[in-house]
């Protein structure tokens, strides 16, 4: 049975509103990032842009970056991406290739701002992905990865069904087992710890893909868990050395909300609760508030209003629009 | 004051003679004696171990090379080369040592791939238990005589000597070399030697670890036999292009190659040469590796037989310091922590992944070969490496062809009822016409009927 509030959240899953939430969030990060001394307007951008662009069209207007690739595997949609590609002077559209390939083309002096976004649970290509886009990256790149971590599904004779923890331990160590030996219980693999396994295996291929390359470290910036319809991860950071550090250390990332300059602290949990736009228009006349505040007008829950504090800055706004 | 204690932590002759020598097999121990050869000829011409290895030396014809002699018998094993020979003064105080002084690897090309001071050694304890050593350079020479069990006698760290008398130097640098005779043979050696398979062994291991070496700047007989080298099957064509990168790290130069394999007679890819080679100042130490070692299964697919074997990569790593170089001292394989190695092994699943996704496409899941990936890999030719080492770095890519004369047909299909395609046969007499020419018949016969064509 759907309840009120379930069917309510529906109409927001189909806009992906926690998605543009993190979108946000890192336009901001990249943005702070920017006044702290990276060139991040001559960054490229290598994204997997699909037909919508979404974080094209926000990197281009937010961050005036001119560089920008969307990569596409499957020939498929050569006609449905070349249509809706924005920009055309700015973004090009690789259709029909890997991205792997074309990260293993990029030019060594440029900085990069690289989405690997993928939309199914962890599988081998994704950590050799990882593995090369962090040996090829130039100090100052960015490397950002999301991955889903629901529960991967069996596919057999009477149709799909989700794995038993056993099949998920099996699953996953098929995937990336040289990077999951701390997870060794099939108990590991049940669903409220596959975001830690997944973050686990993409940390496991991050250290592999720097190993033997001197001067070159990969610093957090993002460890984001939402979730729309599927659960998601992400997780982002910079390659560099001491000097990329250093200027980390002193941008005003440090005093954002969803900045994880360690990936083992708590993730950046972003939820949207579901507000109506009044409540939003009132909620946001009190911001900034301290962690006491409550509204006066409507009963909201503590974690909603607690929520809504964190991410009302990047709050995404929607409207039907008759045009 | 209390007198300081120390332990002792000197060498023994019975390590070397005995324990030393059980890594390493007969075949091997035929290599580094080649090695050693191969050094003298590295210093007598003053050969570059870069990317000149690739290119066939334009003052040298085959009569002209430096040759290298094994005979080999259940009574003795004797390597004659005319490859430079060992200066006095090297063999006096380097060559015989266990290990070299840090002075001897600073002097530039002294050690090509001499690296260790190890194997020459080795291979003598491990064949026999007496060895002679007659060398002859255009300014000296040396003759040497050891008795192995008399050495090892005398275990005193004075005694860690061989001793030498000097000869006539050769007379011109055609004749200036070395012979080696290591007789009696250990009876190991001797069982090996006789197994009936040594000389095939020899040959294929020969002829892959000088790939670089053979019929470019030496010859290697084995028993009057000439040795052929392997070919490393990097390919290309017209519309292939392999890739191509140099990177330098901390003294090492490394070349890498990878592109398509050449297709063998039956125009087929064997999977046995499909994969990685490795090379340290042109000596072949990896061949057609398909592990972990050169990064399949970690970051590059798993090798899968059907799918990746049309892969081929060369790695070269050259160095004036050959301790810079990630080989073992087997020379055997690769020292998979040197940090060069684990730095360019990077480098080398980049220049793989555009021929990975080149095969992916050519087989996909397993079902039978593209044939617009079949087209461009049955054009693939063998590659002058050196030419493209001159040229411009570049990642493997596959350039579109130039657009051929505007195609002036279309392909027709249609389905006919077999009752009628049978009437056709029957009424042109010709029972055993395929489909398609049942229908081009019909066709052509419109065409006339109605004076079309």
């Amino acid at each position: 049975m759907i309840t009120l509030t379930e069917s309510f959240r529906k109409v927001h899953y189909g806009l992906r509103p926690s998605k543009q939430v993190e979108r946000r969030m890192i336009i901001d990060a990249l943005l702070l990032l920017a006044e702290a001394g990276f060139p991040v307007r001559d960054y490229h951008y290598l994204g997997m842009g699909s037909v919508h662009f979404v974080d094209f069209a926000m990197i281009h207007k937010f961050l005036g970056i001119l560089k920008m690739t969307s990569v596409e595997a499957s020939p498929k949609l050569t006609n449905r991406i070349e249509f809706n590609r924005p920009y055309r002077n700015a973004v090009e559209t690789i259709v029909g290739k890997e991205i792997g390939e074309i990260i293993s083309k990029i030019e060594e002096n440029t900085s990069y701002l690289v989405w690997l976004d993928y939309d199914n649970v962890l599988s081998d290509y994704m950590i050799r992905d990882i593995i090369l886009s962090i040996s090829k990256l130039a100090a100052g790149s960015i490397l950002l990865i999301t991955i889903d971590t629901e529960l991967p599904k069996f596919v057999g004779d009477d149709g799909e069904r989700e794995m038993a923890p056993a099949e998920t331990r099996a699953f996953f160590e098929a995937q990336a087992g040289p990077y999951l030996a701390r997870f060794s219980k099939d108990e590991d693999y049940c669903y409220g710890n596959l975001s830690n396994v997944t973050r686990e295996a993409i940390q496991g291929a991050i250290r592999y893909g720097i190993s033997g390359i001197p001067d070159k470290e990969f610093f957090p910036l993002f460890n984001f868990l939402y979730k729309d319809t599927n659960r998601m991860l992400t997780v982002g950071g910079m390659v560099g050395g001491q000097s990329e550090k250093r200027k980390i250390r002193r941008s005003s990332l440090r005093n954002t909300v969803y900045a994880r300059f360690d990936l083992s602290a708590e993730p950046c949990y972003i939820s949207v609760p579901p507000l109506t736009r009044k409540e939003v228009m009132y909620l946001e006349s009190y911001m900034p508030a301290n962690q006491d505040w409550r509204p006066d007008e409507f009963e909201l829950s503590d974690e909603d209003v607690s929520q809504f504090r964190q991410i009302y800055r990047f709050f995404p706004t929607y409207a039907e629009l008759f045009l | 004051m209390t007198e300081q204690l120390v332990a002792k932590a000197h060498p023994h002759k019975m390590f070397f003679v005995e324990m030393f020598t059980r890594d390493v097999s007969i075949e091997e121990c035929m290599l580094d004696l080649i090695d050693n050869s191969i050094d003298g000829l590295i210093r007598s011409r003053d050969i570059e171990l870069g990317q000149n290895l690739l290119a066939l030396p334009p003052d040298q014809r085959e009569s002209n090379l430096a040759t290298i002699k094994l005979e080999v018998s259940d009574k003795r094993v004797l390597i004659t080369d005319n490859c430079g020979g060992i200066p006095l003064k090297d063999a006096r105080e380097e060559v015989f040592n266990f290990g070299h002084t840090p002075a001897y690897g600073a002097e530039s090309k002294k050690l090509g791939l001499g690296v260790y001071g190890v194997g020459l050694k080795r291979a003598l304890f491990k064949i026999g238990t007496a060895f002679e050593v007659t060398s002859k350079t255009v300014s000296d020479g040396f003759f040497m005589k050891v008795d192995l069990n008399d050495w090892m006698a005398k275990d005193s760290l004075r005694e860690w000597i061989f001793p030498l008398s000097p000869i006539d130097k050769a007379k011109s640098i055609q004749t200036a070399g070395t012979t080696i005779k290591i007789s009696p043979l250990r009876e190991e050696a001797r069982v090996a030697i006789n197994d009936g398979r040594f000389k095939s062994r020899v040959f294929t291991e020969v002829g892959r670890a000088y790939a670089l070496f053979l019929e470019r700047f030496v010859t290697v007989q084995f028993d009057s036999e000439k040795i052929k080298p392997m070919q490393i099957p990097l390919g290309a064509s017209e519309v292939i292009i392999p890739a191509f990168k140099e990177l330098n790290y901390d003294g090492v130069t490394i070349h890498l190659f990878a592109s398509l394999a050449k297709r063998d007679a039956r125009n087929e890819w064997p999977a046995e040469q499909a994969g990685w080679y490795v090379a340290c100042n042109g000596r072949l130490v990896v061949a057609a590796d398909k592990t972990d070692l050169t990064g399949w299964g970690v970051s590059l697919p798993e090798f899968h037989t059907g799918k990746y074997r049309g892969f081929v990569g060369l790695a070269l790593f050259s160095s004036d310091d050959p301790l810079k170089l990630p080989w073992t001292t087997k020379k055997s394989g690769l020292n998979r922590e040197s940090t060069v190695f684990q730095r360019v092994r990077h480098e080398m699943v980049a220049v793989s992944r555009p021929i990975i996704s080149f095969l992916n496409k050519m087989y996909p899941s397993d079902a039978p070969e593209e044939p617009q990936q079949r087209a461009l890999a049955d054009e693939v030719k063998f590659i002058d490496l050196h030419s493209i080492a001159k040229g411009t770095q570049t990642p493997f890519d596959v350039r579109p062809l130039k657009p051929t004369k505007e195609k002036t047909t279309v392909r027709i299909q249609f389905d006919a009822e077999k009752q009628d395609v049978e009437k056709v046969r029957k009424h042109l007499r010709r029972p055993w016409m395929s489909y398609k020419e049942v229908g081009e018949t019909a066709f052509k016969e419109y065409l006339r009927i109605n004076k079309l064509s």
